[in-house]
């Protein structure tokens, strides 16, 4: 058993190498970021982008419902230039970029709320689990059998004894293979998840409901308690719409206990998974083929620490220009407007994450003072794990040397053309998947915009060099070939 | 019939009966049509606050000051076991 784990992983080390390399926080040593190795923030929902990139990446083309600004963002380390010192577990500051939106070619204002954290990663010792693990074992999960154990087997290594785990599996019904016990005879947990086999009906409300009364009698103070689904997310017996889930994590986030959802899979409807897992204590991670290590041995302990829930943000918009967009706020439609919204739960992570607000750039000049196109404030309120209730007010100011002519863009720091890259990335691919799936793609402007989009992330990978945005060039020219558009080196 | 048969029907009967009951399965409680918040918070906290320092109640309190119907009712009939109920 061990020589099988031991060659699934030998099969990835190469790129979980690269990846590793690339995650190192780049913006440590450009001279710009301070805070070193202290550990960043994102919002809950979607921490990729991963089911976009498998389609991709398979000669598809992702609907709007595959990806978000959100999942987008939590990839990338998006620390902003010169924060101010950090001093608790979730520190909030802000930065702004002018630059052409490249979904509709307005000149727009992008103000990143860069989010970090006061916790150093070599300090970071997560408190020690109450875990239930939850899994989908249908038939339609066949295909997917040998990643899910391989993704398993790799999430037990990485248990330690302090913890508590109960295995839960669900298929026409729902099983209890290892009542909630301590991680202290790992074999056996591995053995029984050698025997999985699937077959059968999804069943997930029953296998979510068991797994809650599974693990519930063992959350306590001091331990975090959460369900993880390993699922397609395509539940056909019992309940089967999304509300029903979302009252049931609801109620279940009221006795502390979090969800993490992992997709697996083409056919994973990460649009079912995206209405649940914004809500309180819950995030998703779609498993690629090809990330199981990071995953599961790298990014496990921040996937299951929340630092702060109910961040409530209110934007005052200077007079002269609106808030008219939000990115990056987990199903942002039911958190409210552009000017109030609020994200339920923000987790610990090794990439400092961001919500990038965009604003009306149409007339700055009544926004000029002091050297600066004062764009308003934005406040912000969240409550700590154990309940205090944290507030700052921030200012949204792009200063200039020169004022910006009517057309250019204006990112004084590679972080924020960073941020700006990475959003227009989001707005292309949003503009021209829907374009595609509409059957109103013009292959003639989307080869402009993904162009433009390109040439953006390039300039901001030669400004700061990073792995990640290398990586989203090769997707975008890839996305391209998909639709039949030819795009010219950036 | 063998032994494995009578299990199986035993079982199939079981279903039915929980199910007439409006219970889908053995685990999941039956809410009558008018459950509210306040039914929650009297079956985990008790009649008399019996259990008011418990995690259930303290969490149905929760549920009900925000006056989410469907979470109360997700509280009490779909995860059950989670919500103890006060003896």
């Amino acid at each position: 058993m061990h020589q099988r784990r031991h060659s699934f992983v030998s099969r990835i080390p190469s790129l979980a190498f690269t990846l590793a390399l690339a995650l190192t926080p780049l913006g440590c040593g450009g001279g710009y970021s301070a805070g070193g190795d202290f550990l960043g923030a994102t919002p809950g929902g979607a921490q990729d982008i991963g089911l976009a990139r498998e389609i991709i990446a398979s000669g598809g083309v992702p609907t709007l419902d595959d990806f978000t600004p959100e999942g987008l963002y939590s990839e990338h380390d998006l620390p902003l230039a010169n924060p101010a010192p950090c001093d608790k577990p979730l520190c909030i500051a802000t930065a702004t970029g002018l630059d052409v939106g490249l979904d509709d070619d307005q000149r727009d204002l992008f103000v990143q709320l860069g989010m970090q954290s006061n916790i150093r990663e070599d300090a970071f010792e997560r408190k020690p689990l109450n875990l239930g693990i939850v899994i989908d074992t249908s038939g339609s999960m066949e295909g997917n059998l040998e990643h899910v154990k391989s993704a398993l087997h790799t999430l037990v290594d990485n248990l330690r004894t302090d913890d508590r785990v109960a295995i839960i599996e669900f298929a026409s019904s729902a099983n209890t293979i290892q009542e909630s016990t301590p991680v202290s005879d790992k074999e056996t947990l591995h053995d029984a998840i050698d025997e999985l086999t699937t077959g059968g009906s999804t069943s997930m409300e029953e296998g979510m409901k068991l797994g809650y009364a599974v693990i519930d009698d063992h959350v306590e103070a001091g331990r975090l308690s959460r369900l993880m689904v390993f699922t397609d997310a395509m539940p056909n017996v019992g309940a089967t719409d999304a509300g029903s889930f979302q009252a049931m994590v609801t109620a279940a986030s009221a006795l502390d206990i979090g969800f993490t959802f992992f997709g697996f899979g083409s056919n994973f409807d990460a649009s079912f998974v995206d209405q649940i897992g914004h809500l309180r204590g819950g995030n998703y991670r779609f498993v690629g083929a090809e990330d199981v290590k990071t995953i599961f041995d790298e990014e496990l302990d921040f996937l299951v620490t929340p630092i702060a829930y109910n961040l409530r943000v209110s934007t005052t918009a200077a007079e002269g220009t609106t808030v008219s967009a939000v990115y990056g706020v987990p199903q942002s439609d039911e958190h409210g407007s552009a000017d109030l919204f609020d994200v339920t739960t923000v987790f610990l992570s090794k990439r400092k994450g961001g919500i990038v607000l965009r604003l009306d750039g149409a007339t700055l000049e009544p926004l000029v003072a002091s050297g600066a196109i004062e764009a308003g404030s934005v406040t912000i309120e969240y409550e700590t794990p154990e309940g205090a209730v944290e507030t700052n007010t921030l200012a949204m100011r792009l200063p200039f040397e020169t004022f910006p002519g009517p057309t250019d863009a204006l990112l004084p720091t590679p972080h924020i053309e960073r941020t700006v890259a990475v959003t227009n990335e989001y707005l292309v691919m949003k503009r021209l998947c829907g374009d595609f799936h509409n059957g109103t793609l013009d292959t003639v402007d989307a080869a402009t915009r993904l162009e433009a989009a390109i040439a953006r992330l390039t300039s901001a990978d030669a400004a700061q060099p990073d792995e990640n945005l290398k990586r989203e060039i090769s997707m975008l020219q890839k996305l391209g070939a998909n639709l039949g558009v030819t795009v010219g080196a950036p | 019939m063998n032994g494995r048969h009578f299990r199986a029907l035993f079982g199939v009967l079981m279903f039915a009966c929980l199910a007439a009951a409006g219970c889908s399965d053995e685990s999941q409680r039956s809410c009558p049509s008018d459950f509210t918040c306040a039914d929650l918070v009297t079956n985990t906290c008790g009649e008399s606050g019996a259990c008011a320092s418990s995690q259930s109640c303290t969490a149905a309190k929760d549920l009900q000051q925000k006056g989410d119907q469907a979470t109360c009712e997700a509280a009490w009939c779909s995860l059950g076991e989670s919500y103890k109920e006060c003896d």
